[in-house]
């Protein structure tokens, strides 16, 4: 921060406008110089006011209080405000602030801080960014304000008591940031650790186990009481089909007592066909002997053609008739014996026309005489009519002997048939059953069944939706059982990855602090040689790694602490240790106020003859005492001096330039 | 526009010494220290810790 310029209105003791102005070399000092009570203390306070709204009490940034920060002149003369304008350098931006805080409008006698409202000016290379300072807060942190605006009140109390000097380093070299980040980081870390824990005893996947676990069980119940209905749908499908059975044996048996009575009635007809066949062979046997006759009585008409045609022929060659008598002897050694009383000599014309008619129709015959038979006339028609048949009796014949036959095979296969169907009724399983009881049983087995067989359908059913449920849920689980992975491996590479950084920071903690103590002791030990009275005895200063502690090194590289030296020499320690703590941190302006406290001339003379030294610019706020004549001489590289004066009468001061 | 504390070369030798990515470990300790903007600042580390930037 290289401060340009600095303008106060109305600021606590100063009325008006005030202005310190740091122009560029040469030189670059500024003295301002006042007694006790001008303001010297409050030209710092404005620094701080400007850029925090805060005010310095006792090494310490506290809020401000209105009522005492506008100049009670102005306040009296009605105009209750307070202004400080601050133009500084910093990286190369040129940044303006302007804090004023002014009484409220409609407040004439403003007492309260409530009776005023406070506004921010806050321009980054001429960009207004309103009330939005937080590049300040970035840039110069509170917390070490102190270091690069140093009073002789610091000073001295660095002097007297290096109290949390480590504290203080750390906070001027910005290390509490990188312990909040450390914390930080601990605090995410042991969030990773709560997530993990979560995560593997995730509640989502405890609901699905035991969603699983209780859809499991009910399965394992219902395939239980599954098997059991099946079971007995097996038993019940088993008596079913043995009365199915039982009801077809029913059918068997009544097939059997069918066939018997089948049988029964074929017997009965083949014992009406024996009847018939007996009536008929007893008729055939009465109509036997006609049938021979009839069968003779074509014999003999054969007989009488071949005999006539013998006899016609040999009477022909003889040129005789044969004796009627022989012929007639022919005709019966025939077997036939047609005789006639008309017959006679020439009867053979008669003959021949008998045995035309008998070889025609036989019809016309009237008598046949033989020595055997005396046939009337009556039986010669009742021969002659048999004779007509004698084809179709041969036939029946046959006829018959053939259904005798018949009746005499099927007569014994239906005895065994009989005999083999009774015996099969008689061992039948349905013998002794009674149908309408196995129909009934059937019934209600069948009705059973289908009650068992709902109650199984339905279980299966229910059954597959459970599988199916537990096959979502599995698959659920899988998901989460992954996710659960995935994020535990995350989480896990998170927690590691988090001390990996915890140590990285502790580590990058300790060695800055380090190296800036090592630069702090280094240009501190030079500001020290370069002030002290005994820099043949007192070769430099050293920060203790570990506390910070300062203690001046003797030549022969002991160490001497600060209880030990006189005041002034621990004065000079401590400016020397802030001094160095200064350069180290920040460039830009230094602005010492009375710092040289309890120093003898010597060391006195010495820091005034570094103070161009020690920074880019020093404002030096000293009283008249402060700088002598002869202090004056030893001053080098002053830019410009401002006076504060005071009016003794109005009780307020002003900043006014000398040349 | 924070402040960047740690002097680089540090940062880039304790990085390489813990096995960390630079870039992230920059962020962690770049990162706005505002205390009003501190839940914001803890869901950043969250996200850089956690690999996600």
């Amino acid at each position: 921060m290289l401060i340009k310029s600095l303008e106060l209105e109305n600021f606590k003791v100063f009325h008006g406008i005030n202005k310190v102005e740091i122009k560029p070399g040469p030189g670059n000092v500024v003295v301002v110089q006042g007694d006790n009570g001008r303001g010297k203390s409050t030209i710092m306070e404005s620094i701080f006011w400007a850029l925090y709204g805060k005010e310095k009490k006792y090494d310490r940034l506290v809020p401000a209080n209105y009522h005492a920060i506008v100049n009670n002149t102005a306040r009296k003369e009605g105009n209750a405000f307070a202004r400080v304008s601050l133009r500084f350098e910093h990286d190369g931006r040129l940044i303006e602030v302007e804090r004023r805080v002014a009484a409220k409008k409609g407040v004439s006698e403003p007492v309260r801080k409530a009776d005023y409202e406070e506004t921010l000016s806050f321009k980054v290379d001429g960009k207004d960014f309103g009330q939005d300072n937080s590049l300040i807060y970035d840039e110069f942190p509170e917390d070490v304000a102190n270091f690069f605006f140093f009073d002789g009140e610091t000073i001295t109390r660095y002097a007297e008591a290096q109290e949390n000097n480590r504290e203080t380093v750390e906070k001027a070299l910005g290390l509490p940031y990188l312990r909040q980040a450390r914390e930080d980081v601990e605090k995410v870390e042991k969030d990773f650790e709560k997530d993990l824990r979560d995560v593997q005893s995730s509640p989502e996947t405890e609901k699905i186990e035991g969603q699983l676990k209780g859809l499991r069980g009910r399965a394992a119940e219902m395939v239980t009481g599954l098997n059991d209905d099946e079971a007995r749908l097996e038993c019940l499908n088993n008596d079913i089909r043995q009365l199915q059975r039982n009801l077809e044996e029913f059918d068997d048996l009544r097939g059997i007592q069918q066939r018997i009575s089948e049988l029964e009635d074929f017997s009965r007809e083949l014992a009406g066909e024996e009847a018939s066949i007996v009536a008929d062979e007893e008729e055939f046997r009465a109509q036997l002997p006609w049938l021979i006759l009839s069968k003779s009585v074509r014999g003999a008409v054969d007989n009488v053609g071949k005999v006539k045609e013998q006899a016609v022929q040999e009477r022909i060659e003889q040129g005789r008739m044969l004796d009627q008598i022989e012929f007639m002897k022919d005709l019966k050694s025939s077997g036939v014996c047609i005789c006639g009383n008309s017959m006679d000599a020439d009867g053979l014309g008669r003959i021949d026309e008998m045995l035309v008619k008998l070889n025609g129709a036989l019809g016309t015959i009237q008598v046949i005489e033989t020595d055997r038979y005396s046939w009337t006339q009556a039986d010669l028609a009742t021969a002659i009519s048999k004779a007509r048949t004698v084809d179709e009796q041969t036939s029946n014949i046959h006829s018959l002997e053939a259904k005798r036959k018949y009746l005499d095979d099927n007569r014994e296969k239906v005895a065994a048939a009989l005999e083999r169907e009774n015996d099969n009724l008689r061992t039948h399983s349905a013998q002794n059953l009674r149908e309408k009881e196995v129909f009934e049983r059937l019934t209600q087995l069948t009705k059973d069944k289908a009650v068992v067989q709902s109650k199984v359908d339905g279980a299966k059913e229910e059954l597959s939706a459970i599988q199916r449920q537990v096959s979502e849920l599995e698959r659920l689980l899988e998901i989460s059982f992954s996710r659960k992975s995935s994020a535990s491996k995350s989480l896990l590479e998170a927690i590691n990855r988090s001390n990996r950084v915890l140590k990285a920071l502790e580590e990058m903690i300790d060695r800055s602090a380090e190296i800036k103590r090592a630069e702090i002791e280094k240009r501190s030990s030079q500001i020290y040689t370069s002030i002290t009275n005994k820099p043949r005895e007192f070769v430099g200063l050293s920060i203790d790694p570990a506390t910070f502690e300062v203690k001046v090194r003797s030549e022969g590289g002991e160490l001497v602490e600060s209880r030990k030296l006189s005041d002034g020499e621990r004065h000079v320690m401590a400016l020397s240790f802030l001094g160095g703590l200064k350069d180290s941190t920040h460039e830009g302006t230094l602005i010492m106020d009375s710092p040289f406290g309890r120093l003898d001339q010597t060391h006195k003379t010495r820091l005034i003859e570094k103070i161009p030294e020690l920074a880019e610019n020093v404002v030096l706020l000293v009283t008249d005492e402060d700088l002598r004549e002869n202090d004056w001489r030893c001053l080098n590289k002053v830019q410009s001096k401002f006076l504060l004066e005071h009016d003794q009468v109005q009780k307020y001061s002003r900043i006014q330039e000398v040349g | 526009m924070p402040q960047v504390l740690v002097d680089p070369a540090i940062l880039a030798e304790v990085c390489r010494k813990h096995k960390l990515d630079e870039d992230m470990v920059f962020k962690l300790v770049s990162a706005e220290k505002a205390v009003g903007v501190r839940t914001h600042r803890l869901k950043e580390f969250r996200k850089l810790l956690g690999g996600e930037v």
